[in-house]
């Protein structure tokens, strides 16, 4: 992967604050979820950027920013150098020709009450592509890209397995042919052996078609097998930024350390030295001063409760923000 | 090793509509005293019916078609429900998948852990506070006394699923039931309960047994595997016979369609097609029209469940076919 070429999106200072009210009725108060503090990445064109951390991390809300179906706090989101948090809802629909999103739960994110045909070509008429005849044909296409029958055209959600599902909320996303895919969690929903068809075909249609990925999950596992780079996200940050092999050869970070090594192998008798964390997640309404990480880290000192660490490169384009990690 | 749980023969009917069709067929298998067996299989493929059947909480539309269901000498498979309920959390007792949707969010923890121990324990209100206290202790919940008059919406994922282990651990039973117990928590706190529930296996000498869809808990929990596939066993063995030398198709398919975190893998092996639907059994195999090495007789025949060497237990015809050769 070339890392100086030109980067497909680039994403600078995000934020994301959610307000919420608590407390009795009558003495409500206001108070900010920090969902997504500070986060800078970018993706290059080509490649399969994977963000990976546990639930309320913030990953799913930074894929949701970015296609812009939340409206980030502040920051900058820019996709083939225009800003996109510039853009008027109008202009915005233009551009989700080129970013499409999966999403986790095939079950839930097709319309029951549509045929397959339906759902298929409803992001080309939003589009304006193609007359009748020609979506038609790409109905078919599409069904066949995916490994589908085009015979399933006419037939409802209802009649296909959890994983035929996800193959066609993938042909869906690519009616429009775009150039960014965001694939949210797109395999946590199926079963290992489905799970497999579904990353395989995914790794397919990127070389044939030419897509740029951004791959989120909370599976290690599948996110190491996918992705050329990795981000790792705790507490609404990025903590770890490296290439796929390099960070689960070495872990810089405490947390991810302790996010490889917490994932149970599939192999009797492996002698493996488990660094079990202590405690939760901070809440994300009252994070901790300093380091995010400093209330469950094994290894923290004092200053990392009280100064923020900064995002720096090791070398290799490996980012880490820790006070300790070298 | 004595066995303290027998399944003979058990089958398990649904009724959907006015379609009744056999979710599980003729499974056996015992579980020994301090063992804990793993059952692993895709969704649907009926190992969360097995385990309900033997706790008695099948689903209204699902009962017993078949087969004995032995504790301690005891055939409970026939008893009336006022006399399952001594047995229910005394001598077996479950954890479910879901901790948020087990427990009853109008009720304070405390209420009830203490319905838990009235039932079966003979002990005052103020002994059942303190047992309470002690065993959230024990559970590694912190400010025990405070979260006893909490609700379970104020608690996280993992501490909820730590309330239900300790729920489960009141009564001291034989066999705990654990379907899928981590499965909706995140790694880290998978971690940090599946060691829980190691310490307080080997400090009561409970058995447990383990349905899980993750062989690397599997690895790492279980000394003894059982495999299912359509609502059967295909294969039973050691934890050490499973991953270094599975017999029957599926399983070494399905081993090998785990994306590997400790191996680098170009793409994944996978199985293809589906599970087949319980209203549409195939005539012979059921996984014949999946498996690679099927044969006519596959498709015509259903192959028993046979023993190799008194170690392995496979339905395959591969192995009755050498098996009757040699």
């Amino acid at each position: 992967m070339n890392v100086d070429s030109d980067p497909i999106l680039t994403v600078h200072h995000l934020k994301k604050y959610f307000t919420i009210k608590t407390g009795q009725i009558g003495r409500r108060v206001s108070t900010n979820i920090h969902s997504v503090e500070d986060i800078s990445f970018n993706i290059h064109r080509g490649e399969t950027l994977g963000i990976v951390g546990e639930s309320g991390c913030g990953k799913s809300t930074t894929a949701r920013m970015i296609i812009r179906l939340l409206e980030p706090t502040s920051g900058e989101i820019n996709f083939e150098g225009e800003n996109l948090l510039e853009k008027s809802r109008h202009e915005m629909r233009k551009i989700r020709k080129d970013i499409q999103m999966v999403f986790q739960d095939p079950f839930e994110s097709l319309d029951p009450r549509m045929k397959i045909s339906a759902i298929l070509e409803e992001p080309m008429k939003n589009f304006n592509l193609y007359n009748r005849k020609q979506r038609k044909q790409r109905v078919a296409d599409l069904l066949k890209e995916v490994g589908l029958s085009s015979a399933y055209a006419d037939r409802y959600p209802n009649e296909f397995s959890g994983g035929q599902r996800q193959r066609i909320g993938i042909a869906r996303a690519l009616a429009s042919h775009p150039k960014l895919l965001i694939a949210d969690e797109p395999v946590s929903a199926l079963d290992v052996s489905v799970q497999s068809q579904v990353l395989n075909l995914m790794k397919g249609l990127q070389k044939k078609l030419d897509l740029t990925y951004l791959f989120i999950s909370h599976d290690l596992s599948v996110v190491k097998h996918f992705c050329d780079r990795i981000a790792v996200m705790y507490l609404g940050r990025i903590v770890e930024l490296s290439e796929a092999e390099q960070l689960f050869k070495h872990p810089r970070h405490p947390y991810t350390q302790s996010l490889i090594s917490a994932i149970p192998i599939p192999r009797p008798n492996t002698d493996k030295k488990r660094i079990i964390l202590q405690g939760e997640v901070p809440d994300p309404s009252n994070p901790p001063e300093g380091c995010p990480f400093h209330t469950r880290c094994p290894v923290a000192m004092e200053i990392c409760s009280k100064s923020l660490p900064e995002f720096i490169n090791k070398g290799n384009e490996h980012f880490v923000a820790c006070h300790i990690a070298t | 090793m004595d066995s303290i749980l027998q399944l003979h023969h058990v089958s398990v009917s649904a009724k959907v509509g006015n379609e009744k069709f056999e979710v599980v067929k003729d499974v056996s298998f015992h579980v020994g005293k301090g063992e804990t067996l793993g059952i692993v299989g895709e969704s649907g493929c009926g190992k969360s019916i097995t385990a309900k059947s033997i706790i008695g909480l099948l689903p209204s539309n699902a009962w017993l078609s078949g087969g004995d269901i032995i504790l301690n000498n005891r055939e409970i498979s026939s008893l009336k429900k006022r006399d399952m309920r001594k047995i229910q959390g005394k001598e077996i007792a479950m954890i479910f998948q879901e901790p948020m949707a087990s427990l009853d969010p109008v009720y304070t923890i405390s209420e009830q852990l203490a319905e838990m121990i009235k039932n079966h324990l003979k002990l005052t209100r103020s002994e059942i506070k303190n047992y309470s206290i002690d065993l959230l202790e024990k559970v590694g919940i912190p400010r025990a006394k405070e979260i006893l008059n909490e609700f379970p919406f104020q608690l996280s994922g993992g501490m909820s699923q730590r309330i239900m282990i300790a729920m489960a651990m009141s009564c001291k039973p034989e066999i705990l039931i654990a379907d899928e117990p981590t499965t909706a928590l995140d790694v880290t706190i998978q971690a940090q309960i599946m060691d829980l529930m190691g310490d307080l296996k080997n400090e009561n000498q409970t058995s447990v047994i383990l349905i899980t869809h993750d062989m690397g808990i599997v690895a790492e929990f279980c000394q003894r595997v059982i495999v299912m596939y359509a609502g059967e066993i295909v294969e039973e063995a050691t934890v050490e016979q499973i991953f270094n030398d599975p017999k029957h198709p599926y399983t070494q398919a399905l081993l090998k369609s785990i994306p590997r975190i400790d191996e680098r893998q170009e793409s994944l092996p996978y199985i293809e097609g589906s599970v087949p639907s319980p209203r549409s059994m195939p005539k012979g195999c059921r996984f014949a029209d999946r498996c690679p090495l099927a044969f006519d007789q596959c498709f015509d025949q259903e192959p028993d469940l046979i023993s190799i060497n008194n170690q392995y237990k496979v339905r395959c015809w591969l192995y009755e076919k050498s098996n009757r050769k040699g």
